[in-house]
């Protein structure tokens, strides 16, 4: 993926600079750059955006897919195996808004805990279905993920749960409940082609 | 939204089966046609109950390296400002004010940012931070702990 540009998805009139991408040798130590490298050509980049941000819910979506690009099913198919099989789709799916399916809470839950104990707590937390990201980051706390609930009451008993379960202080626990939702918008832009503004 | 809504959206939690014709494999699953599936989705997806339908990817693969949460001290009275004004930014993919009682824990906008690596996600924060006077910290993931774990599962 070094030397190719990536266009994000214009999230305003406002126009961003591109982000080109450095060559592999100079990026930095960073444990996310190690996975193994996967190379994208510019189909595999068409049937990504499409996929992301135009997905045709009919009853033969690949097929519509094949139609618009100008490229065989079988291809298509072929080419989403691939792209699940190699970790870069992650999923293909309805994405809900909590709020809107009767989880009107929702918040960001941070742990401090010993970093030996990391993987042993991600298991613990990923077994609950309403936590979406779950995350080690470079802090004191280093557990960050994010959790939705039908109310307050019900996020400070998961919370307490979880906090029992894995035995560690209160105060090594913060619950940063939302407020107010700036932005939500996961949509990289692969290509050129803009198709405009999306809120995804 | 009804009980076969809350059905389909429940089969669809793991995402559609790349067979030829996916949504026939949910409605077997949940015994109403095919077209009624199709029509239902299309619908909640129009009610914003569904925000989009497609495809998760994983911003590593695509030469994103580097995800940042970013955490800022931003005072009451310039929330809004700043927070309208860190949304328009392309690279930043979410951006929320969060209350806190912690005492030691003070900050409360959070925005995530990617980028394909580190000195590009410093450049632009601290460009920010200067522009508005803001204390931050950079809080970069160092792993996936819900993908590394459950990947298979999430195919």
């Amino acid at each position: 993926m070094a030397n190719v540009v990536i266009n994000y998805r214009k999230s305003s009139k406002q126009q961003q600079p591109q982000v080109t991408l450095i060559p592999q040798n100079q990026k930095i130590n960073n444990p996310q750059t190690q996975s193994p490298k996967i190379i994208l050509d510019e189909t595999d980049k068409k049937i990504l955006q499409i996929l992301q941000d135009d997905f045709p819910i009919v009853t033969q979506p690949w097929k519509e897919i094949s139609h618009r690009l100008n490229i065989p099913e079988q291809e298509i198919t072929n080419r989403i195996n691939q792209l699940k099989e190699t970790g870069v789709v992650l999923r293909i799916g309805p994405i809900f808004d909590s709020d809107k399916i009767g989880l009107k809470a929702s918040t960001l839950v941070a742990l401090r805990i010993d970093t030996k104990r990391v993987d042993e707590a991600a298991q613990i937390i990923n077994q609950y279905d309403n936590i979406s990201h779950n995350y080690q980051r470079d802090n004191e706390y280093n557990i960050w993920f994010t959790l939705t609930a039908p109310n307050d009451k019900e996020i400070d008993r998961t919370i307490e749960q979880i906090r029992q379960k894995l035995n560690v202080p209160k105060q090594d626990v913060l619950n940063l409940p939302t407020r107010h939702r700036f932005k939500i918008n996961v949509i990289f832009q692969l290509t050129n082609h803009n198709r405009g503004n999306t809120n995804g | 939204m009804d009980e076969i809504d809350i059905k389909l959206l429940t089969a669809l939690k793991k995402g559609i089966p790349l067979s030829t014709s996916p949504f026939s494999e949910i409605a077997a699953e949940l015994k109403i046609s095919v077209e009624e599936v199709i029509e239902r989705l299309n619908q909640l997806k129009k009610d914003k109950i569904i925000r989009r339908f497609g495809a998760s990817i994983k911003p590593s693969s695509i030469g994103l390296s580097a995800n940042v949460l970013v955490t800022w001290k931003v005072p009451e009275s310039r929330v809004q400002e700043v927070g309208k004004y860190l949304s328009e930014i392309k690279e930043i993919s979410h951006c929320y004010e969060r209350t806190t009682d912690n005492p030691n824990w003070t900050y409360n906008i959070y925005t995530v940012l990617h980028a394909q690596n580190r000195s590009v996600i410093e450049q632009m924060v601290s460009e920010l931070s200067a522009k508005w006077g803001l204390e931050y910290q950079l809080l970069y993931s160092t792993k996936d702990l819900k993908h590394s774990l459950t990947s298979k599962e999430m195919i």
